[in-house]
């Protein structure tokens, strides 16, 4: 045990006193600030032997999750032999792949080398910075009409990094003049944000409106712009030039289509529906462009087919209906995209949904023959609140509302709620049902009637039904007694009869 | 019991009966039979209209359906002993002769008819009164003779009392026939003395029957 332990301290004092790495890496270079997702860059790594070596190749490869998203298309790069203290620079290409995260990445750089006859490797773990850039595309909508319009344009982060600072400015444009500015803080990667921006057409036909937009890097973008190689006797000197590209200023075109402000008349025929409940949502158009024919899109809330073609002549009105079905009372908006001659436009078609009453007579009893009494309950199976509900019996020539009950008050009835009630009815003359009248305000405090009638028919004569073949038992009993008549006749007269003629026919025979 | 006889040739069956020693096996039996088929239809009858009654009060309205199936029970026979009393005490005046347990039997016999007319009259009810809707009236309503009259003649129709009616002047009828057999034999009487004696107490019957279905309409 003892030498063992005597064994592993020699061993120790060995690794202390013989150095390891002959070869220092003095440094990597990229040429760059940061590296961008998505780009190839050259890469460059430089040693410093401590003493001469040969066969000397130096390699970079990924460490940890850089392997995902570092791609190395040029690994190794052979130096040869290097005299002591001389710079061995190895050049390697790697690419940069477009999904990769911004963050820092490890990678390996190796140098293999021979010293003494005998094989040798260094290395050393370098941290390269992968930093996303953000790319924008501006989208503006296609057709705009005559006169101001509030447009929407849509920029969009194609880009590996955030945008900050987002700014739209125009100029003077031909045939189009912009109003207003676009302004958004932050787009992420892969993001659209939208700016409404006020426009306004001169005149029909194309037009072009000049456009600036800027924004900026979170980190700085130092892009190599200039390198210069100075050389005198003694030494040789490299100067690199880089710009700052954190800021990024762009320009660009929109290009519009501008139609007649009048080209079409858009109107909807009825702009209220009940909420839950397919309704036809009606759209009347009048061409005042062309003959031509028209495609009409609806973007949400339809059921079915959403899409329909019709041709309208000019100076024509048609109409064109869709099924919507909306689960959310309030006012809601509905796209509709409409595609004719070349040209589209899109309009926001607002739509009123709303609830709907919808009251019941349930679990209705009515006892009494001449004075009734009605209770029952009152529910309201609709999708709308029924307020200040008043149920009272309706006077008729036949019916007669009877105190303190010829009304009851139920009050609010929400939608899945019942109120209970009572009535009170005299009827003077025969009479099928009694007249109701349910009267409640709206959401609006509209006052609406109902009228309804209770079946009072069983109660009044509960064998009505069977009046019409009653006459059997009827027919029976008059055939019982026609019989028993006839025995009876039978008995006393007939029998008595056959019995005198008899006894007078004995007599004679005697 | 030669029911043919009695049915066809009352006048030959009470001829023989009288000749043989009486016996009120039969008559009692044709009673009872009568008196538990007037318990049925009195049972079906009054558990339809007692329907009229409010919930809390149905417990109490049991009572009453046993007392109207019991009196309906013993109603037969009290009517047996009534009309065969009043039967023997009229020939009396007509100077009669023969034992009161005699006019029993006979007079017993006598109520054949009723059994065949209760029999039809239970399935009349129950041809009207199978469907009827019964409505539940309140105290105040039940208080009220003009609702409640009204309400009974709603359930039960007119063509059933007519019809009832019918059967039984029927009955009354026939019953007269045979009690004028039964009475001329029990108490040894000429036919049209017995035909008299017989027809008092068929006379009142019928005018109560008469008045009843007067007063149901």
């Amino acid at each position: 045990m003892k030498k063992l332990l005597i064994f592993i301290l020699f061993l120790f004092f060995l690794l202390l006193i013989n150095p390891i790495n002959a070869v220092e890496f003095t440094g990597i270079d990229y040429k760059n600030e940061y590296l961008e997702p998505g780009k190839t860059y050259d890469l460059w790594v430089i040693i410093t032997p401590e003493k001469e070596i040969n066969n000397t190749v130096i390699g970079v490869s990924p460490y940890g999750v850089g392997s995902e998203y570092i791609q190395i298309i040029k690994g190794r790069d052979y130096e040869g032999n290097l005299l002591q203290s001389e710079k061995g620079v190895g050049h390697f290409i790697i690419h940069i792949k477009e999904d990769a995260p911004s963050k820092d990445y490890n990678i390996l750089a190796y140098c293999n080398y021979t010293k003494d006859g005998k094989k040798y490797s260094d290395n050393r773990i370098f941290e390269i910075p992968i930093r996303g850039k953000p790319t924008l595309t501006v989208e503006n909508p296609s057709v705009i009409n005559e006169g101001i319009n509030r447009i929407y344009i849509k920029i969009k982060n194609k880009g590996t990094g955030i945008a900050q600072n987002i700014k739209i400015k125009f100029e003077e444009g031909n045939n189009i003049y912009a109003l207003s500015e676009g302004y958004i803080k932050y787009l992420k990667p892969g993001k659209t944000g939208t700016v409404e921006i006020k426009v306004y057409g001169e005149n029909s036909g194309i037009a072009k409106l000049p456009y600036t937009l800027t924004y900026s890097n979170p980190y700085n973008d130092l892009q190599l712009v200039d390198k210069r190689e100075t050389e005198s006797r003694k030494s040789k000197t490299i100067t690199y030039n880089y710009k700052n590209q954190k800021t990024v200023e762009e320009s660009g075109n929109l290009i519009f289509k501008i139609i007649p402000n009048d080209a079409i008349d858009l109107n909807v025929k009825d702009c209220s529906f009940p909420v839950g409940k397919v309704n036809n949502f009606t759209l009347s158009i009048k061409n005042n462009y062309k003959d031509s024919k028209f495609t009409v899109i609806i973007g949400k809330y339809y059921i079915g087919n959403n899409q329909k073609t019709l041709s309208i002549n000019y100076g024509e009105i048609k109409n064109i209906t869709f099924n919507i079905k909306v689960e959310e009372m309030g006012v809601k908006e509905i796209p509709v995209r409409i595609i004719f001659g070349g040209n589209e436009i899109e309009r926001n078609i607002s739509v009123n949904i709303i609830g709907k009453v919808d009251l019941v007579l349930t679990g209705v009893n009515v006892e009494g023959i001449t004075e009734k009494t009605i209770t029952g309950d009152l529910s309201n199976i609709g999708t709308d609140k029924a307020k200040s509900v008043l149920i009272s019996v309706k006077k008729t020539e036949r019916v007669i509302p009877l105190r303190p009950y010829e009304n009851y008050f139920i009050g609010t009835l929400n939608p899945d709620d019942y109120g209970s009630f009572e009535l009170h009815a005299k009827v003077i003359n025969e009479t099928d049902s009694i007249p109701i009248v349910i009267q409640y305000r709206d959401e609006n405090n509209n006052l609406i009637k109902i009228e309804k009638n209770i079946s009072i028919k069983n109660l009044i004569n509960p064998n009505q039904s069977q009046e019409n073949n009653d006459y059997i038992p009827l027919i029976i009993g008059i055939l019982f007694i026609v019989g028993v008549l006839f025995l009876l006749y039978w008995n006393f007269f007939k029998k008595n009869k056959k019995i005198i003629i008899k006894n007078n026919k004995n007599n004679r025979e005697v | 019991m030669n029911i043919r006889e009695l049915i066809l040739n009352p006048d030959n069956f009470f001829k023989d009966l009288s000749s043989k020693e009486s016996s009120l096996t039969t008559p009692f039996l044709i009673v009872l039979a009568l008196s538990v088929l007037n318990s049925i239809y009195t049972y079906y009858e009054t558990s339809i209209i007692f329907n009229l009654f409010p919930p809390d009060m149905q417990s109490k309205m049991s009572i009453i359906m046993i007392f109207s199936i019991v009196s309906s029970f013993i109603g037969g026979f009290i009517s047996w002993l009534l009309i065969a009393g009043v039967m023997h005490l009229i020939s009396m005046a007509f100077k009669g002769e023969g034992p009161f347990k005699r006019t029993l039997g006979f007079i017993g016999y006598g109520f054949l008819p009723n059994l065949i007319g209760s029999l039809i009259t239970i399935l009349v009810g129950y041809y009207f009164l199978s469907n009827a809707q019964v409505p539940t009236l309140t105290m105040e309503q039940l208080q009220n003779p003009t609702v409640a009259e009204e309400v009974i003649s709603s359930i039960i129709p007119k063509t059933m009392v007519y019809t009832n009616l019918l059967i039984n002047i029927a009955v009354i009828l026939w019953n007269l026939g045979l009690w004028t057999y039964g009475i001329k034999y029990a108490r040894d009487l000429e036919l049209k003395k017995a035909f008299i004696v017989a027809l008092i107490p068929v006379v009142l019957f019928l005018i109560y029957q008469i008045y009843g279905v007067i007063k149901m309409l």
